[in-house]
């Protein structure tokens, strides 16, 4: 039995997990697949940045899904989404580009940093 | 305003294409200082990071191992379960829906926090032990 297919179980479950949290919250879910991916990767891959290459094919189909939702379900019209497309796509094409100038480490804590932040500031709210 | 919305998407745009996520951080903006509804907020998040990565995703595959069987069957999973969390939205008060998705981002950030702590004691760990290794050796 190959590497990957001993840990598909645990795997899929993290992503319906993550499917669950993305549909409800709209962010977040990717959280669970990166942590899961990380417990295996010695197994799974050489190099651990794969690791956030291999969530971001997870989560981009399952955002696709539940952005059609919510479409469907009212909650959010293309209208209103159009002042922040452009800056999405030039975005991510840098953050692309500049994933090999950046160490990982230091954007890992600046992000988490402000995600902790964001929530305590969200909670008082 | 306009200008700051964009400014800030474009710097979200830029941590979602490196792979660490924008973290809900856009819902945060739009909800705190754009006065847009939760559940609009999080639709608005969700079409963002896709346009967001999949700008990206051409450098992540060109350089990174993907594990495409994997994806692919986890992909299925993760919509099955995009289906049963959109039905939930329905349910669920937009201010507790506020509260459990402040509580998700302080999980994430102390996970992010806490594995990055633990990834640089492992580097300096390793970084003794290959000066120790060399000393010896010299």
């Amino acid at each position: 039995m190959k590497k990957t297919d001993r840990h598909l179980f645990p795997l899929i479950i993290a992503a319906f997990a993550c499917g669950i949290v993305t549909g409800l919250l709209g962010a977040g879910g990717g959280v669970i697949v990166t942590l899961t991916f990380a417990h295996y990767a010695n197994q799974l891959f050489d190099d651990k940045r794969d690791i956030f290459a291999n969530t971001l094919c997870v989560v981009l189909p399952v955002s696709v899904a539940a952005s059609v939702r919510y479409m469907t379900l009212g909650y959010v019209g293309l209208k209103e989404m159009l002042p922040f497309a452009l800056p999405a796509v030039i975005g991510g094409l840098l953050g692309g580009f500049l994933l090999k100038k950046f160490r990982a480490g230091f954007v890992n804590t600046v992000f988490a940093l402000i995600t902790v932040w964001s929530g305590v500031y969200m909670l008082m709210k | 305003m306009a200008i700051l919305d964009f400014i800030f998407s474009a710097f979200i745009g830029i941590l979602a294409g490196l792979g660490v996520g924008s973290g809900g951080l856009l819902v945060i903006w739009l909800t705190v200082l754009d006065g847009v509804g939760q559940l609009s907020a999080q639709g608005i998040n969700l079409i963002f990071f896709v346009l967001a990565s999949a700008s990206s995703l051409i450098f992540h595959l060109k350089s990174r191992k993907i594990l495409y069987k994997t994806v692919f069957f986890m992909a299925i999973a993760g919509v099955a379960g995009t289906l049963i969390g959109t039905h939930f939205t329905k349910f669920i008060h937009p201010d507790v829906l506020r509260k459990i998705f402040a509580l998700m981002l302080i999980f994430a950030g102390c996970v992010a926090l806490i594995r990055g702590l633990s990834a640089k004691k492992t580097s300096q760990s390793n970084n003794k032990k290959n000066n120790e290794n060399n000393i010896e050796k010299n």
